[in-house]
């Protein structure tokens, strides 16, 4: 049985990674259904697993589709109709993708943030979303500039943007407050208002400007997001959640 | 309602009685010596002995003789054959009556003598009705205590009789017995289409409206389904002769389209005149259990051997409160599925018999599907029996759908069942979108049961799995306050977690370890280092706070009824997190005893700082609390105890159809 992947695990997993050789095709106990249907939630989980393989064999899982081997029809139940096979196959590619990106958040190499701008552009919206959040953890000058964008983008669908909005917010900088600042006060979107608020929310964390060591700058940021949020004013949901964001961040 | 029928006779008195003195007559309540010796004879004839209604008749018991020939007699007549004889006419021998109804009477006369000897004569009198007015008459429980009786036709037009969705299977065929398409008189309510006097060439039909209840139940008359798919309903065979005894079923309880309420109209056509008596009844509802309720039954799964085995919790249950039965299911089966708590969440459905109240365990099989491979077959294959049956809604597939996402709110006088809670909603701790939440369909069927509704939606979408039970958990208290509430709620408490593992770094333990001994651990240091894990601990408190305050709102509780454990949450691949450490909350209440996961906190001094923090916190409960270890079986998997287990708990005493619905 796989352990969980976790954010801490993946986190400290990828310290110990080695640099093994690309194989051709990269086998993952947590896609087996046999496995990760255990799991209460019945989603493959592989970023620990794929923590442990090279640099090299987490873009290719990334980038290609054929990267990584996916169970035989045979793994699953014969009855599963065909709509929920192609589902399950589905959930599997977001799983490898946004499984290796997350393996790869820590690791300082720009093929890195190519692999993270490219997959915010995936043409899966879930990859999409999950890598714009994923691409805030890591520590690039190319994070703020993506997603700022992608967050504006009215082309990209409301749950992509908060995505990109929520990867803000987890960037904890300056520069990542200002853009998503910008994005909060002038979208019209209720649905993105209230992201960006919670990704204000997460900016400002207190327990994790202290985790950092860094609590003067998360007071500083603080200050400067709940003087942008007073001055606008929001309608139903979103104005609820505007006076919590302010109360929780003075 | 209609007017009970009663025959009415018009009496005159055909001679003006001639004003003697009374002395001669004798009291009814006295007795008399009759016939025999010394008494005299009585004789009665009839000017009329049949006819059509009205039918006027003169009973005539002049020819009656006495015993000594100057003696004077009395005369009482008995108009309508009852043994009453209501017309004391004194000393005159004849009686006019008018016959309204129809029958045979056999009128009498009493002749009494001076000495209170007496003797009777009877005749026959048959009356014909051209066109008797055949009188509709439908009765059920409608008061609901048990029995139809004369009281029910006083509250019909106002209550509604219960009666089961007849969803268990009683003779074991491995079938809902509703799926049969034979009657099962365990299951079925009783009504009654009384005698209709005088149908001749008639018919009864009866009639179940609406179109939606037509179609959810079957209305028999032996093995006769009268409950057509017409509007006209069926006939009823018989009912000239005698009462006739209906049984009626549903096929489904209460639903999102259907409140259960079936209206049962019979109409008797005779001669061309039409009489029509209405009922109602309702189907029961199906009541869920809070963790207050006693327990009866608990269900895992006997994960026998691996990595992943569950040899510790079944350890535990080994020392279940008496009167509790653990029933185990095999894990080969269910292909390891062993998520007891996700595949069905087990009410009951009540109802009021003669023999008291009738019980049918009632399961909710919940939309978890998966190719059959797992427990979805565990209700339909094993659990299905006599008294015990399932409604299965169906619906979209999520994990929102689950047990474990389904909670009940003890009663309170505001809510006597307490409150159904389930959990979804909009976004991530770090405000992405991610709209979930349990189908329309399951959440239809919960406030269909209208007694524990409008269920309350909580945030929950913010988890991997997306359960209720991955944040809070009911457990009673014990010894509560004088006019507190007998309840706490068990909640998770990152900011608790977080508070002790903070006070052992400034006591110099950052290195204490948190899961020592397991695959992965970690320093006390390292996780309060780790930023993002932090940020999200934080977003994890806010959003439990704000659904704390959603309880106190809706349930009217304080924030004395919540008990906060420590259980830190972690993210996975999705942006969704689950519990760090086994979630304590996540508990098995049985009875006075929970089994709470081991949390497997850093150990200072031989005690585990997150188990005692636990113990602090629910120590004024005086629960019984059984630390368990989950860690490999359920929690590396992203579930704890509650997940793994169910719990079949008894009925509650409030009869629901005495509470306003």
């Amino acid at each position: 049985m796989s352990k969980r992947s976790s954010i801490l695990a993946a986190a400290f997993a990828v310290l110990s990674s080695t640099s093994a050789s690309a194989a051709p095709t990269i086998e993952l106990k947590g896609l087996q259904p046999s496995q990760y249907m255990q799991r209460r939630d019945r989603q493959p989980d592989v970023s620990s697993e794929l923590a442990t393989l090279s640099v090299d064999q987490r873009l290719r899982a990334v980038t290609d589709d054929d990267a990584v081997a996916f169970a035989a029809d045979s793994a699953y139940p014969t009855t599963l109709k065909d709509e929920q096979r192609a589902q399950i196959r589905r959930r599997e590619r977001q799983a490898v993708k946004v499984g290796a990106l997350v393996s790869l958040v820590d690791v300082d190499d720009p093929r890195v943030d190519a692999a993270f701008i490219a997959a915010i552009d995936d043409i899966d919206p879930v990859v999409a979303q999950r890598a714009a959040e994923r691409f805030g953890d890591r520590d690039s000058a190319a994070v703020v500039p993506a997603l700022a964008k992608l967050a504006s983008s009215s082309e990209r669908s409301i749950d992509v943007r908060s995505g990109a909005l929520a990867g803000l917010g987890r960037h904890r900088d300056q520069a990542a407050l200002t853009a998503l600042l910008s994005v909060l006060t002038t979208t019209t979107s209720p649905e993105l208002q209230v992201a960006g608020l919670h990704a204000v929310e997460l900016l400002g964390s207190r327990w994790a400007f202290e985790a950092r060591r860094q609590e003067k700058l998360g007071a500083s940021l603080r200050q400067q997001a709940v003087a942008a949020v007073s001055r606008v004013k929001f309608v139903g949901e979103a104005e609820e959640r505007r006076v919590v964001t302010v109360a929780r961040l003075r | 309602m209609r007017s009970r029928l009663r025959p009415v006779l018009h009496h005159v008195l055909l001679a003006a009685v001639a004003a003697l003195p009374l002395t001669g007559c004798v009291d009814d309540d006295l007795v008399g010596d009759t016939g025999g010796e010394g008494a005299p004879t009585a004789a009665l004839t009839v000017s009329v002995a049949s006819g059509q209604a009205p039918l006027a008749v003169v009973l005539d018991a002049r020819e009656s003789t006495a015993f000594l020939d100057d003696d004077v007699l009395q005369f009482a007549f008995d108009v309508d054959g009852d043994g009453e004889f209501e017309e004391d006419t004194d000393d005159v021998g004849r009686f006019a009556a008018t016959y309204a109804e129809g029958g045979t009477f056999n009128p009498a006369v009493r002749v009494r003598g001076s000495d209170g000897r007496f003797d009777i004569a009877e005749a026959t009198v048959v009356v014909e009705v051209a066109n008797p007015p055949r009188t509709a008459d439908i009765d059920v429980d409608s008061d609901n205590d048990g029995t139809i009786s004369p009281l029910d036709e006083t509250v019909e037009d106002a209550r509604a009789a219960a009666f089961l969705a007849n969803v268990d299977d009683d003779n074991g065929d491995g079938q809902r017995d509703r799926d049969t398409g034979e009657v099962d008189d365990d299951d079925v309510a009783e009504v009654i289409v009384r005698r209709v006097t005088g149908l001749g060439g008639g018919r009864v039909r009866v009639a179940v409206t609406p179109t939606i209840a037509r179609e959810r139940t079957v209305l028999w008359q032996g093995e006769k389904i009268l409950s057509d798919d017409t509007v006209d309903g069926g006939v009823i065979d018989g009912a000239g002769d005698n009462d006739v005894a209906l049984r009626l079923e549903a096929k489904t309880g209460r639903t999102a389209d259907w409140d259960g309420t079936v209206t049962i109209t019979v109409t008797v056509e005779a001669d061309g005149a039409v009489s029509t008596d209405v009922v109602t009844m309702r189907a029961a509802p199906v009541l869920f259990p809070s963790n207050l309720q006693k327990p009866k039954r608990l269900f895992v799964m006997d994960v026998a051997s691996g990595r992943d085995n569950n040899r510790a919790l079944l350890s535990a249950f080994a020392a279940l409160p008496a009167g509790v039965e653990l029933y185990t299911t095999d894990d080969d089966q269910y292909f390891f599925d062993r998520w007891m708590q996700d595949n069905w969440e087990v009410g009951t459905q009540l109802v009021p018999t003669k023999s008291g109240v009738k019980e049918m365990i009632t399961a909710l099989q919940l939309e978890r599907s998966y190719g059959g491979q797992g427990l979805d077959a565990f209700v339909p294959n094993e659990w299905l029996g006599a008294d015990r049956g399932f409604f299965y809604p169906a619906g979209d597939e999520s994990s929102h759908n689950y047990g474990g996402n389904l909670e009940v709110s003890p009663p309170t006088s505001a809510d006597p069942f307490g409150r159904m809670i389930y959990g979804g909603g909009t976004s991530t701790l770090s405000g992405s979108r991610n709209v979930d939440t349990m189908n329309d369909n399951q959440v239809g069927f919960l406030n269909a049961q209208e007694l524990q509704a409008p269920a309350i939606e909580v945030s929950s979408e913010w988890l991997a799995v997306g359960h209720v039970d991955e944040w809070f958990q009911v457990v009673p208290d014990l010894s509560p306050d004088e006019g507190g509430r007998n309840f706490k709620i068990a909640i998770a408490s990152p900011a608790l977690a977080r508070d002790v593992l903070v006070d052992l770094r400034e006591a110099g333990q950052g290195d204490a370890v948190i899961f020592a001994g397991r695959d992965a651990s970690y320093t006390v240091d390292q996780v309060l280092d780790a930023e993002e894990f932090n940020a999200l601990n934080e977003a994890a408190q806010q959003r439990i706070d704000e659904q704390q305050a959603i309880f106190i709102d809706r349930l009217g509780l304080s924030v004395d009824d919540f008990r906060p454990v420590p259980v830190l949450f972690d993210e996975i691949d999705s942006g969704l997190v689950a519990a760090f450490n086994p979630g304590i909350q996540n508990l098995v209440t049985v009875g006075d005893r929970v089994f709470a996961p081991d949390p497997e906190g850093p150990v200072i001094d031989g005690v585990d700082v997150w188990q005692a923090a636990t113990l602090q916190s629910l120590q004024d409960t005086d629960l019984d609390v059984v630390f368990v270890d989950v860690f490999e079986s359920y929690h590396e998997l992203l579930g704890e105890a509650h997940c793994g287990t169910n719990l079949e708990r008894e009925a509650p005493t409030t009869a629901w159809w005495t509470v306003e619905q």
